[in-house]
């Protein structure tokens, strides 16, 4: 019943709202009696008109509500009679009625401002939506306007891409003809080439020979320039200094491979070379890529241009480290040699003195044994002192052979000497034995060498006494001494002519060649064109088996017993160790019931006259 | 009959032996006293000369090869000393070389001989120091 729109005629309608609301109360009386609360039904339209119209007529329903109630539903006969429970209840239905309203109201105004706050977003709403459409309308102008410049960009730029495309066109076809003409133009120089190449055969296969000649030679060959520089390298040199040419080649040869303590004088001989002044040669070392030192020996020759100035230096070298190391091994392997046997000589020495002590007390006691009590030993116990003292004396004499082998050779001074005086002298020693045996005894014309007399004629003395002492029972001893010059250019044949003094009728020469020689005992060669004397001594004797060539020169080596032929077996070993001092060889060619020869080679000196 | 004092320096007791059989083969009036090294030997000298009376060696035997001290240093002592110095001495070397010159003259009585090997030769050999002896004697008689 309230559901009727707010109007600007507010007031009336709260008046209406009441009247409605009265007309209900007095129907719901009429047909429940009294006593019923019923005016509580006043409060929907108070209400109703507070929310729709505002405080004013909410004020105003209620108060129109409180006078109807209080004048027709509470008190109809009048309002003097008003109960004061009435009255009570009255003024609060009044007060709830007031509040109601003021709360309806605010609740009005507040949807009311709600509204209003709507309605302005709303407006702002619209105005940026309305922006954001220019602006979208803007950059669609922009992107347009872009579009159309861009287009025609595009436009000019293909128009100059073809332009160009039609320059490269052009060009290419002239480039075309320049490479046909080019391409004519190297076959002519092709075909010139070849001419030229087969002109220069000759030249290149000189020069390929050159090249497999250097890089195959064991020499180095290294070619420098005016200044120094390296300009060719063989192979030999790569292997030498371990550097490959291509390391090497441009570098100054001394700054590269020549130790620092050397490069001033090989410095001072390049200077030299330069200057024409050509040494022989020059030994030089040079340092390895590995930094080890190789002595190279060096011999030069230079190459000189137009005007007689020198262009190039060839050096041509040998690798010597390994020979000069030798050659200082050698030695020092000469030098210990030499020590060990005076060491050994010392020892000998010594040992044969200490040995001759107790020696000579068992000979000492020996005799005074006989002599003392001879007469009363028995025969047997005589036989044995005999015996004993018999041991004695051949020890003493091998002792007294020891001390003489430690003794041969000892230096005495080397001089001058008439070889055939030295003869002489060893045959005068012999003269006992000489006579007694009737031996004949033949010789060649001896040379004059610096010897060590004493040493020669203990030698000739030993090898004639042996001659005469092998002598073949029945047979007067036939002894040749012959002596025959060997220079490194004579080919070395033992035997004839030295040994033409032999007459041969009892005794085929013994064949003596080279190498049956070199089979049993090496011969001495010549060597480095060293010339050597090489004396014989033959005799016509027993000889003895090949076998026991070497065994003779062993101390205290015998081939026969004592009571055949005595000695204590010293007599060739000290000839051995006298020539050997002289730097000689000794060795014998023999054969059991043919004689012997016994060979025996000096060095010729420097000084000597040959 | 006076004795001759006779001191021989010899390590080899075969040697002493040997010459005492020689000595008594020729019936020599010798008194030996023997010293086996060179320092013994010049002990008894020193000893012999600080005592009043005790007899001075009329000979001294005296080998090169002794043990301690050499028969050459014993040899020079003695030839530094003029107490020693007349007394004839006879030097058995066994023929290892000749004594050092050095060891030699000075005025006193020297001879170098060579051990013997046989008994014979040690005869021979006390014979010639006897005549060695006598000489020396006499020589050193003014």
């Amino acid at each position: 019943m309230e559901d009727r729109h707010k109007s600007m005629h507010r007031y009336p309608l709260a008046a209406a709202a009441v009247a409605a609301a009265f007309l209900v109360c007095l129907l719901l009386e009429k047909a429940f009696g009294q006593g019923v609360p019923v005016y509580a039904i006043l409060y929907p339209p108070v209400m109703a008109v507070a929310l729709l119209a505002g405080l004013g007529p909410g004020l105003l329903a209620m108060g129109l509500s409180a006078l109807v109630a209080a004048t027709w539903l509470l008190a109809p006969d009048g309002l003097s009679l008003l109960k004061t429970v009435d009255v009570v209840g009255l003024g609060l239905f009044s007060l709830t009625g007031i509040a109601m309203s003021v709360v309806a109201a605010n609740y009005r105004r507040t949807r009311k401002d709600l509204h209003a706050q709507v309605a302005e977003r709303s407006k702002e709403l619209d105005r940026a939506n309305a922006a954001l459409q220019k602006l979208n309308s803007d950059l669609e102008n922009l992107v347009t306007a872009k579009t159309a410049e861009l287009r025609l960009t595009n436009e000019t730029l293909e128009q100059r891409v073809a332009e160009r495309t039609a320059e490269v066109l052009a060009a290419n076809s002239a480039l075309d003809d320049s490479r046909r003409a080019a391409l004519t133009l190297m076959d002519e120089a092709i075909a010139s080439f070849r001419k030229a190449e087969l002109v220069s055969s000759d030249l290149r296969l000189e020069r390929d020979f050159t090249s497999a000649v250097l890089d195959n030679t064991g020499a180095l060959v290294m070619v420098l320039d005016q200044e120094g520089r390296i300009t060719r390298f063989n192979r030999a040199c790569e292997v030498a200094t371990g550097y490959s040419a291509g390391e090497v080649l441009g570098y100054v040869f001394w700054e590269k491979l020549i130790p620092l303590e050397e490069v001033t004088r090989v410095v001072r001989t390049w200077t030299s070379l330069l200057a024409g002044r050509f040494p022989d040669h020059h030994v030089a070392h040079v340092m390895t890529k590995q930094g080890a030192e190789r002595l190279i020996s060096w011999s030069n020759t230079s190459i000189s241009g137009k005007g007689g100035s020198v262009e190039y230096i060839i050096g041509t070298g040998i690798d010597i480290t390994a020979s000069a190391r030798a050659e200082e091994e050698l030695l020092r392997t000469a030098m210990e040699l030499a020590r060990s046997n005076k060491d050994l000589e010392q020892f000998a020495h010594v040992t044969s003195h200490d040995l001759k002590e107790p020696l000579r007390m068992v000979t000492g006691f020996m005799s005074l044994l006989s002599e003392r009590y001879g007469n009363t030993l028995d025969k047997k116990a005589s036989e044995y002192v005999r015996f004993a003292t018999d041991a004695a004396a051949r020890m003493q004499s091998m002792i007294d052979d020891l001390l003489a082998y430690s003794r041969a050779g000892q230096v005495d001074t080397m001089a001058p000497t008439d070889l055939g005086s030295i003869l002489d002298s060893a045959l005068r020693n012999l003269h006992a034995a000489i006579t007694e045996s009737g031996a004949m005894i033949t010789r060649d014309r001896l040379p004059t060498m610096i010897v060590h007399s004493t040493g020669l004629v203990q030698v000739f003395q030993n090898l004639v006494g042996n001659a005469i002492k092998f002598r073949k029972t029945g047979a007067t001893p036939e002894i040749h001494i012959g002596a025959r010059l060997v220079t490194g250019n004579t080919p070395f044949t033992a035997g004839t002519p030295s040994f033409g003094g032999w007459n041969g009728t009892t005794q085929p020469p013994i064949p003596t060649t080279p190498d049956k020689l070199a089979g049993n005992s090496p011969a001495p060669k010549p060597v480095d064109g060293r010339s050597f004397w090489l004396f014989s001594v033959r005799d016509n004797g027993i000889g003895f088996d090949p076998e026991f060539n070497e065994k003779v020169f062993v101390i205290f080596q015998r081939l026969h017993t004592r009571e055949e032929y005595p000695g204590s077996g010293v007599g060739l070993p000290i000839c051995k160790k006298i020539i050997e001092r002289h730097g000689g060889r000794i060795w014998v060619d023999s054969k059991a019931g043919s004689g012997s020869v016994f060979f025996f080679s000096l060095p010729v000196r420097n000084k000597e006259l040959v | 009959m006076k004795y001759v004092e006779v001191l021989m320096v010899e390590d080899n007791r075969g040697d002493v032996v040997l010459v005492q059989e020689a000595i008594q083969h020729e019936s020599l009036p010798y008194n030996m006293t023997v010293a086996s090294d060179g320092v013994e030997a010049m002990d008894y000298l020193q000893r012999q000369i600080r005592r009043a009376g005790a007899p001075r060696p009329d000979l001294i035997i005296l080998d090169v090869q002794l043990p301690r001290k050499t028969g050459t240093e014993v040899l020079a002592e003695i030839e530094a000393n003029p107490a020693f110095c007349g007394i004839p001495t006879v030097i058995f070397s066994s023929s290892l070389g000749p004594v050092s010159p050095a060891a030699a003259g000075k005025g006193c009585f020297h001879m170098h001989v060579s051990k013997p090997a046989k008994f014979a030769g040690y005869v021979a050999l006390v014979r010639t120091i006897e005549e060695f002896r006598k000489t020396a004697k006499g020589d050193a008689k003014p």
